[in-house]
């Protein structure tokens, strides 16, 4: 027994040295006691770093909206909806031969709808309209004298519990098969009247809510089931990407006239968003650790249309390097998640603050090797999808009212001598 | 680019409420750290034998006592727990505590290298604060960080003329090392604020000499004594130069009575002038000058007729740590016990010690540790 215990307090040694190789050093209880040591002092300061800014429109591209907005707001706002079926099926296959399509019967277009997006408060009319035309039909002064009663193709009435997730808008069949035997093709644009303010989002192909144009090609026989007609877009014929976009599209009938130029516009109808470009001191970006950095922009409020409900700002990093001086380009280029989100009623006044602390952090020297350029672009979270517009001002306001830069940084002096 | 867009300074400089940078959190931690002692895991286990032991960083004249050409290694967790008040904190130090070799040069002679941690300031520190930032106040989580230490190389040259009655030695001594430093400051709202996160390494250099005696007049008595006169020592900060003081000067003194078979009793006093480090860190890291003493016996016993025998060892030191805790001295009593036993046929030999070591400083914080010494030497 004497001679065991060695050996026992061996595997004890051998237990222990094994548990001491977990490193655990996490500790905190004696602090600040046995703490002491520099602070770490975290500067707070004002910039006017922003050095340029603007307002640009174009985005989203015609047809490369989200959702299609089909308003009428009296004076204020009207907005049209066109689809294009550029290849109508004019012949069906029945008991096993080829016939041509002669009468039809329940013709409709069938809508996406998100209901979240509508704000109807009567019934509403939808009506159809060929919009067919040799002229450029991307034009809005093309398109808006199409929409005229000799060029009525049908059109619903829609009750204010109708408004769910999908809605059929009926065409007036002989109407539609006319254009089936006639050119093959069909252009309809959709105007939305009502004895108040109403909008309608529709679905758009670019998120994959395509509209389809349904109708039973046989009436007389009830074994042929209706078929349904996909979008598609024939022309322009030399850039497929627009033909793509050009299925569907939105057409601005009437909209709030643009800002004056000292405001940044972000949102409203022509989409806008504001590009802002900034310099922030090397010795913040470089010799610093940014820990938080505020965009203090001032609201002025626009009570033109809906001014007390809201709009969410989307602060997102510009990609494009510095040899980007095209802005509108440079301010496609964006960082796939925003910075940060506010949501602010277009009627308000008063500094919104938006954080930017991470666009900072990309912006220093030594991380930019591709030369990104330091700026951002503020843009609304339902761009071209809502005539919401918040207005800030810019730096051609007043001094005291010109976008600033607030940051709290902590240099990177060296610490840890004792 | 308009010369910083005329900057409407506001310039608040404000500080954390509780951070620092040099939050160390234990009595051990403070100032550059806790000095390792250069104590074999043999030594710490009998307290006072250093001075004889050439496994030791003390007394370079004992390199050349009873060693054979070898490899040594010496790990020192220790398993310390820090308490104020209601908290207690429980942590495990790693420590890799030496490296040495040994050759014999002429058959009285030899050439030890090894390398011993000198002052180890390894610790981390995890708080919950707050701060202003622009119109907010936002709580933070700060962690502090420090790994590595001074180390403490020695090449040392030792003769034992007179039959071994007394030996003699001296050492160059070369200190280097790191402070590896890492801060790291998060807001609880990480998308919003940024996260400060800095790490930076702080490096040693300098030089020293020693010399040392060992003389055993009797077979049952013996006397060792040793110095070090240390040079310049600086601190870098990624690479630039940012203070100089000097390498601590050491003196010290040991007996060993050997009268009774099979029990060595020692008794060593051991003092360390660190105040010359003074000015290589701040004021608030201001070394004192420390003395150790040391009281301790070997008990030798035969396991069988063939092998070597094992030795158990039990002792006591107390001393003074250099560095003071929010300005309070801070005493350290060591309680140790061990064993060391040949393995691989005398191939190879472990020593090791279990201390349960106390420290105490005015004040409200009181740290208590169990140390944990493991050498192993290889004889080819």
């Amino acid at each position: 027994m004497l001679r065991a215990w060695p050996r026992v307090a061996l595997l004890a040694t051998v237990c222990a040295v094994a548990a001491g190789c977990n490193e655990d050093l996490v500790g905190g209880a004696a602090c600040p006691a046995l703490c002491p040591g520099t602070s770490l002092v975290v500067t707070d300061t004002v910039l006017d770093a922003v050095v340029f800014d603007t307002v640009l429109t174009g985005t989203p591209s015609l047809g490369g909206e989200g959702s299609l907005v089909l308003s009428a707001r009296g004076d204020t706002v009207d907005t049209r909806v066109v689809f294009r079926f550029d290849s109508l099926p004019t012949r069906i296959t029945r008991n096993g031969g080829d016939s041509a399509i002669t009468a039809i019967d329940s013709a409709y277009l069938l809508l996406r709808l998100d209901p979240a997006a509508s704000k109807i408060s009567a019934p509403v009319r939808i009506d159809l309209f060929d919009v067919d035309t040799t002229a450029s039909d991307t034009l809005t002064s093309s398109l808006l004298p199409l929409f005229r009663d000799d060029r009525l193709l049908g059109g619903s009435t829609i009750d204010t519990n109708q408004v769910k997730d999908s809605l059929r808008v009926y065409f007036t069949n002989a109407r539609l098969l006319s254009r089936i035997t006639g050119p093959g093709r069909l252009r309809v644009g959709l105007r939305v009247t009502s004895a108040r303010a109403a909008t309608l989002s529709l679905g758009s192909s670019d998120n994959g809510d395509d509209a389809l144009l349904k109708f039973d090609p046989v009436p007389s026989d009830t074994a042929i089931k209706e078929i349904a007609v996909l979008l598609r877009s024939n022309t322009p014929t030399d850039n497929a990407e627009v033909r793509t976009d050009l299925q569907d599209y939105m057409v601005i009938a009437k909209a709030p006239p643009m800002p004056d130029a000292e405001v940044l516009s972000i949102g409203g109808l022509p989409a806008r968003r504001s590009f802002l470009r900034f310099v922030v001191p090397p010795r913040i970006l470089d010799s610093a650790t940014v820990l938080r950095a505020t965009l203090l922009l001032t609201q002025r409020p626009n009570r033109s249309i809906d001014a007390r409900d809201s709009v969410l700002i989307l602060p997102q990093v510009v990609t494009a390097g510095e040899e980007v001086t095209d802005f509108p380009r440079a301010a496609a280029l964006l960082s796939l998640f925003p910075v940060d989100t506010i949501r602010v009623a277009p009627g308000d006044s008063g500094v919104r603050q938006v954080e930017v602390a991470a666009a900072l952090r990309q912006w220093t020297s030594v991380g930019n090797t591709f030369r990104q350029q330091r700026a951002l672009v503020i843009r609304s979270n339902a761009e071209g999808q809502s005539p919401f517009d918040a207005h800030f001002f810019s730096l051609r306001a007043p001094a005291a009212l010109r976008p600033r830069l607030r940051v709290s940084y902590s240099l990177r002096t060296s610490f840890g001598v004792p | 680019m308009k010369a910083h867009h005329s900057v409407m300074s506001l310039a608040v400089v404000l500080s954390a409420m509780t951070s620092s940078v040099g939050a160390q959190g234990t009595l051990t931690g403070q100032g550059f750290g806790y000095p390792m002692g250069g104590l074999s895991a043999r030594s710490k286990a009998n307290g006072a034998g250093g001075e004889f032991d050439g496994q030791s960083a003390r007394n370079p004249a004992a390199v050349v006592t009873g060693l054979r050409t070898g490899l040594y290694f010496q790990y020192d967790p220790e398993f310390r727990q820090v308490q104020q008040g209601a908290q207690t904190d429980n942590n495990v130090v790693p420590r890799f505590a030496a490296l040495g070799i040994l050759f014999a040069a002429g058959e009285r002679g030899a050439v030890s290298l090894s390398t011993h941690s000198l002052l180890d300031r390894t610790w981390s520190t995890q708080i919950r604060s707050g701060q202003r930032l622009g119109s907010d106040s936002v709580l933070f989580t700060e962690t502090n960080r420090s790994s590595g230490a001074i180390n403490e190389t020695r090449l040392t040259y030792a003769y034992a003329p007179f039959a071994g009655k007394v030996a003699i030695g001296a050492a160059f001594h070369l200190l280097t090392g790191e402070n590896r430093l890492r801060l790291r400051r998060q807001f609880d709202d990480s998308l919003r604020y940024g996260t400060l996160d800095r790490e930076i390494t702080l490096a040693y250099s300098g030089s020293g000499f020693s010399a040392g005696a060992i003389l055993r007049p009797v077979t049952w008595f013996s006397l060792a004594a040793s110095a070090r006169r240390g040079a310049g020592i600086e601190l870098r900060v990624e690479d630039t130069l940012k203070t100089s003081a000097s390498v601590p000067n050491r003196i010290g003194f040991a007996a060993r009575f050997d009268a009774i078979p099979g029990v060595s009793l020692m008794a060593s006093a051991d003092r360390a002038s660190w105040s010359r480090l003074n000015g290589l860190g701040s004021a608030a890291a201001s070394a004192r000058d420390a003395w150790e003493y040391g009281v301790g016996a070997d008990f030798s016993a035969a396991r069988s007729q063939r092998v070597v025998n094992w030795v158990y060892s039990v002792g006591y030191r107390t001393r003074e740590l250099p560095f003071a805790a929010a300005g309070n001295p801070v005493d350290e009593r060591l309680l140790s016990g061990g064993l060391s036993a040949p393995i691989g046929g005398g191939r190879a030999s472990v020593d090791l010690a279990v201390l349960r070591a106390t420290r105490q400083a005015s004040g409200s914080v009181a740290e208590r540790a169990w140390q944990l010494s493991v050498g192993l030497t290889v004889r080819p």
